[in-house]
């Protein structure tokens, strides 16, 4: 369905707006461009919500801001899972102990800045507990889906030619 | 990446332009001049669509130089 959509999104933008003038270099100056903006604008996202929560902002007012940071998360997790991508580097690998380190560096940093915001260590430890916890249980889920998906992706049988 | 110096010379055997070239295989002139500098692997199909304008093998104008 997705396939189909998209096709007719792609046969919409050439009729209206014609065919595509770029040859494969400049396609590929294009991505780059493309990712560079997608990666400010996802750094700008997060430092307008840290900044604005810690200006003492509530929740409905970062509503916004967080509804479209999470929409992409979401998008970039499924789909590099669906591509059978872990990670860009090879030293996030995709088992428990990087999981451990992933979740243990999300705790503290919730500490931090529920300690900076709440003025207490305590309401800091408590969301650096929860945070500890949710990681891990995500985590869990991500890795079980990632190695199912890969070996999929890894035992795709070759297509046979006529003939064969 | 090194400069690919075989494209070029063998450009210059045709007496063609980088513009001409560009034209012949349907790309921008830039991309043409990335590749001789060896700033861009083109995809093998843009290779093959070079060799046969210049009339050479993958070989002769991509293959690595001894």
């Amino acid at each position: 369905m997705m396939g189909t959509l998209k096709e007719k999104a792609v046969q919409a933008a050439n009729k209206w707006l014609g065919p595509s003038t770029l040859d494969e270099m400049q396609e590929l100056k294009t991505l780059k461009i493309y990712r560079n903006g997608m990666i400010f604008t996802w750094l700008a996202l997060m430092v307008a919500i840290v900044a604005q929560l810690l200006a003492g902002a509530r929740l409905p007012q970062i509503a916004g801001e967080w509804l479209i940071f999470m929409a992409v998360d979401i998008y970039i997790l499924g789909a590099m899972i669906k591509a059978g991508i872990w990670s860009t580097r090879r030293k996030l690998k995709a088992d428990w102990p990087t999981s451990l380190w992933a979740s243990a560096i999300a705790s503290v940093s919730t500490l931090a800045f529920g300690w900076a915001t709440s003025g207490t260590l305590w309401g800091g430890l408590l969301t650096a507990a929860i945070t500890l916890v949710l990681c891990l249980v995500c985590f869990a889920i991500l890795l079980q889906v990632y190695k199912i998906r890969q070996k999929k992706l890894e035992q795709e049988p070759e297509e046979k030619n006529d003939g064969e | 990446m090194a400069k690919n110096l075989q494209l070029k010379a063998a450009r210059a055997e045709k007496d063609m332009t980088q513009q001409a070239l560009a034209a012949a295989v349907q790309v921008s002139r830039q991309t043409i001049n990335a590749i001789e500098k060896g700033e861009y692997n083109p995809t093998i199909r843009l290779c093959r669509a070079i060799c046969r304008v210049l009339g050479k093998t993958l070989d002769q104008l991509f293959g690595e130089e001894s």
